[in-house]
């Protein structure tokens, strides 16, 4: 760094900058600028720069869409009685990193609705967002087996009975009204008018993600073809 | 001709012209302040964001033509217990390196890959917060942030004495005080063009979505009732007519799109950074959990300082 202050008068100070470091600092804006200007008005970056370095300036989208519904990810499990019960996300998703939005929903949202042109097709893809969550429906049954161990007691007046006979992920859309204000609080269970053992009791859009269950009745149901 | 050589004298004195150093000297220490808080808040669920926990997505050895590229792009293994303490009294050795200005370059250089560690460890957990200090501590990696306001400033001085045998020296034009010293320009400006360019783009992209240029809608409305609805932003929405929404939404619509306007010139610079500061303050205070985005955004203001002083072309 050559910086030199070079007063010729109080009013006017002058510093020397070499072309060395003036390089540096044009080829520095180069590299932070023209990749997220790029990034951001065409959508993706180049091939030329790897794959793997996009995310890195893919940050400028930030509340850019309005929907009519929101979606919200629920988890229901089926215990020993037979009954599907829903529960939190946490545990084993304790941790709400960006708003409410547990490590569940980022899961979701990144190996289950990230979508594009043939990729329910290929089999890979599928093969590794099954095995995503697989290990989150495992991972749920796994806490409530052993609750104790999980910090998953449940002291309500109906525990979860062990052995877990099945983990569902359950998709809710629930419309957003521009009519007035909302009634309450966004909610982040499921209705509690809805009767988890009949699916006609169901009044709002829905999809189940993924099913998995260790009933020897019982298939694994394999929703979007997984 | 005559013009074009006067353009660039033009660029090459705003870009590279002298500029006081203790804005970006302010901006370093606010930075490595809301780096630290952030990150503390991350390691609060210390074994979910970096360990071995059941959140963690297994290696998919995923290619460049599938879709899940963009959520693993690469895979690293989870923190062992053994190396977590480790892991995490490195950040807060280097954020107080950077807090401080102690080797500030080589501190700011190794917190970069510090963060770019944690953030592909846990890659899912990685949003715009990440992404951008990545790219702040690079170029505060190659910037003379310690210059004033610093433990290395100290130790040169000290260093300077210490040659010339003296004990104290009176501030001079060779040794002025904090507020005098000036640096070229081009680490402020960086800085402010990278908060000026990301506010435009992302109103770009918010045209390119749902956002409308002469025409309010309710995206601001809608957004304030999902996954970042708080008790003060519920109160809002009971207390505040509906198109007041709508105002603050066009107005940060206004305000991203024309980011230069606003921050650029010495007349306008004061009320768009009243206006930024304001809308970051509304977020953080309506938006649960977004205090720390907010915190970010606010200390890149820093380099926008001095605002009444002609210390530069601009």
């Amino acid at each position: 760094m050559d910086e030199k202050p070079q007063a010729s008068n109080a009013e006017a100070p002058t510093i020397r900058v070499s072309w060395r470091e003036k390089s540096l600092a044009l080829a520095l804006a180069a590299v932070i600028f023209l990749p997220f200007a790029y990034a951001s008005l065409i959508g993706q970056l180049p091939e030329q720069i790897p794959w793997q370095l996009h995310g890195f300036w893919e940050f400028s989208s930030l509340f850019s869409h309005r929907l009519r519904s929101w979606p919200s990810n629920h988890v229901l499990v089926k215990d020993s009685s037979e009954r599907w019960r829903e529960v939190p996300h946490g545990p084993p998703f304790h941790h709400n990193l960006y708003g409410r939005m547990t490590r569940l929903d980022l899961l979701v949202m990144n190996f289950v609705m990230r979508s594009g042109p043939d990729e329910w097709d290929d089999p890979e893809t599928l093969k590794q967002k099954r095995m995503v969550l697989e290990k989150v429906c495992r991972a749920y049954r796994e806490c409530y087996d052993h609750p104790e161990a999980a910090g998953a007691a449940d002291t309500s007046a109906n525990p979860i009975k062990s052995p877990i006979q099945a983990v569902r992920l359950l998709r809710v859309w629930r419309p957003v009204s521009n009519d007035g204000p909302p009634k309450a609080p966004w909610p982040v269970t499921l209705p509690s008018d809805w009767d988890l053992e009949n699916e006609l009791s169901w009044d709002l859009d829905h999809e189940t993600l993924f099913e998995l269950s260790w009933e020897s009745s019982s298939r694994p149901i394999r929703p979007f073809g997984l | 001709m005559n013009r074009l050589k006067g353009l660039l004298r033009f660029l090459d004195a705003y870009w590279f012209g002298p500029t006081p150093a203790w804005p970006l000297a302010a901006f370093r220490a606010a930075f490595a302040a809301v780096l630290t808080a952030y990150f503390s808040m991350r390691m609060w669920n210390l074994q979910e964001c970096l360990g071995d926990s059941p959140a963690r997505v297994p290696d998919l050895d995923v290619t460049a033509g599938s879709i899940l590229r963009y959520a693993q792009p690469f895979y690293f293994a989870p923190v062992s217990d053994a190396m977590m303490p480790w892991v995490v009294g490195s950040f807060y050795f280097l954020a107080l390196a950077l807090f401080v200005g102690c080797f500030t370059r080589l501190a700011a250089g190794l917190l970069a890959f510090w963060v770019a560690y944690v953030s592909l460890v846990d890659w899912i957990g990685c949003y715009s917060f990440n992404r951008s200090a990545l790219l702040v501590l690079v170029m505060l990696s190659v910037m003379p942030g310690g210059k004033v306001w610093s433990v290395d400033a100290k130790l040169r001085a000290w260093w300077s004495r210490r040659r010339k045998g003296t004990v104290t020296e009176p501030a001079s034009k060779k040794n002025p005080p904090a507020f005098e010293v000036l640096i070229s320009a081009w680490p402020v400006r960086t800085i402010q063009w990278f908060l000026i360019s990301w506010y435009s783009l992302s109103a770009i992209q918010k045209i390119h979505g749902s956002w409308y240029l002469f025409s309010s809608d309710d995206v601001f409305w809608c957004q304030l009732q999902y996954l970042y609805h708080g008790p003060i932003g519920f109160w809002a929405l009971q207390h505040i007519p509906m198109f007041v929404f709508g105002i603050l939404q066009m107005a940060a619509l206004y305000f991203e799109l024309f980011a230069p306007l606003w921050l650029i010139p010495r007349r306008t610079r004061p009320w768009g950074m009243i206006t930024g500061i304001t809308m970051h303050l509304l977020i953080a205070l309506f938006m649960i959990k977004l205090w720390y985005f907010s915190a970010e955004m606010i200390s890149f203001y820093i380099v926008f300082l001095p605002i009444g002083r002609k210390s530069n072309a601009c």
